[in-house]
């Protein structure tokens, strides 16, 4: 599955700490954890499997034990709009 | 353009608001039709100035009195949320009363004016509803406040009140009054600030009032007079000249004492830094009491211990793929909370 970042939204770093807001919305969601690092690496399309393994080379554990939350990570983005499936 | 040397010429071109082709259309009607663009008004003459309270329009005031030895009628724009504040009034007060003892009677009192345009978010409250997202977000805080301040009425009422107050004089005074001073100096940004939209605006004051010989200008952004000074020119003259500046008011927060981190008071630090001259700005927070030059200076020597949340502070971030491990970071799923904003 190829995601991309969905261009309605709208997003901003203050201090290191990524915050999304949906067009139209009364509230924004703010990243923690290793969403950050997620985020940073939607900056053009790519895969949910690509997504596991730059963020577990920058936290330095094995993919496979992250690929779980990452994916259903990436399933919450999409369902709040923030993300889109490309392919 | 009329008969600018090509220095001015080629310092006027590398600002982005200005249009030379404009400009150059511009004076060359006014030359043909109207005789003139721009004279400077001889000593003892009487001008208006727009007085914002802030340091540019405090020192060009001095400068006018001082340099020039005109008779400024300066008129300051008490407006919305600014009204309320008190702070650049406070700030013209004090230095009120420094041009009058400096200057005796060549001084003339400032004339306040209300413009009661509140701004934008005071009587709405619900402004998230038609703001635009990318407005919200450029503006939003951590936790979810927004700090954007609309402050209607500045500038675009602001020429015309100082069109209408020279009437008032005339009235009142029997001034004839055809040169109005604004505070904008050849380091500003903003499109309304610019030259091509001084003698714009000075073609639409001949055009209203019918009377060929009005201008609008600045002091400090007026080539006919080989003029194009910065922030940081300003405050070296006032330095030169005894006038203390720390009373001034940049900041566009509106507290006791200015904030030492929003835009308006980085310039003005900066400028200060630039001049070479000893900034006594009494600043509120800074963080950790430090001013944000002195904090990105040090920002920008950590970064080269790579930290990461330094870099992103001052603003070059690595890509995320090429990034090395961080042993220190533990891993911890992703997640997000939610953030109601507040206005």
């Amino acid at each position: 599955m190829i995601v991309a970042k969905n261009k309605q939204i709208f997003d901003k770093n203050i201090n290191g700490q990524w915050y999304l807001l949906k067009k139209g919305a009364r509230h924004m969601h703010e990243l923690s954890g290793s969403a950050s690092t997620m985020w940073e690496a939607l900056h053009k399309p790519i895969s949910v499997n690509r997504l596991t393994k730059i963020v577990a080379k920058r936290y330095g554990v094995p993919a496979e034990s992250i690929f779980d939350d990452i994916t259903s990570f990436a399933q919450r983005l999409i369902r709040e709009g923030y993300l889109v499936i490309v392919k | 353009m009329i008969s600018y040397s090509p220095s001015i010429v080629s310092r006027i071109r590398t600002k982005k608001h200005e249009r030379l082709q404009i400009i150059s259309t511009l004076e060359n009607l006014m030359q043909k039709h109207h005789g003139k663009v721009f004279r400077m008004p001889r000593a003892g003459e009487p001008v208006v100035l727009l007085l914002s309270g802030g340091l540019d329009s405090i020192v060009l005031w001095g400068m006018l009195l001082k340099k020039y030895k005109l008779h400024v009628y300066p008129v300051f724009l008490m407006r919305g949320k600014r009204y309320e504040n008190k702070q650049e009034e406070g700030a013209i007060d004090y230095y009120a009363g420094l041009y009058k003892g400096l200057f005796g009677s060549a001084y003339r009192p400032p004339h306040k004016l209300v413009f009661n345009v509140p701004d934008l978010f005071d009587p709405h409250k619900n402004m998230i509803t038609y703001l635009h997202s990318g407005v919200i977000m450029r503006h939003v805080q951590q936790d979810g406040t927004l700090s954007l301040n609309f402050n209607f009425g500045h500038f675009s009422s602001f020429l015309f009140t100082g069109f209408l107050y020279t009437r008032f004089l005339n009235a009142r005074e029997n001034l004839n009054i055809r040169t109005i001073f604004s505070g904008a100096t050849f380091s500003d940004g903003a499109p309304y600030r610019s030259l091509t939209a001084a003698r714009s605006i000075t073609l639409s004051f001949r055009a209203l009032s019918g009377e060929n010989d009005w201008q609008y200008t600045s002091l400090a952004y007026e080539p006919s007079i080989n003029s194009l000074l910065t922030k940081s020119d300003l405050i070296a003259w006032a330095n030169n000249n005894g006038i203390e500046l720390d009373r001034s008011w940049s900041c566009g927060h509106q507290k006791r004492k200015q904030c030492g981190i929003c835009l308006a008071c980085h310039l003005r630090q900066r400028a200060f830094k630039e001049a070479g001259v000893l900034d006594n700005t009494r600043y509120g927070l800074g963080l950790w009491g430090l001013s944000v030059v002195k904090l990105t200076e040090l920002l920008r020597r950590a970064r080269h211990f790579g930290r990461l949340a330094f870099d992103q502070l001052v603003g070059e971030q690595r890509s995320v793929k090429n990034r090395p491990p961080d042993s220190k970071a533990n891993y911890s799923p992703p997640s997000m909370t939610k953030i109601q904003l507040k206005v």
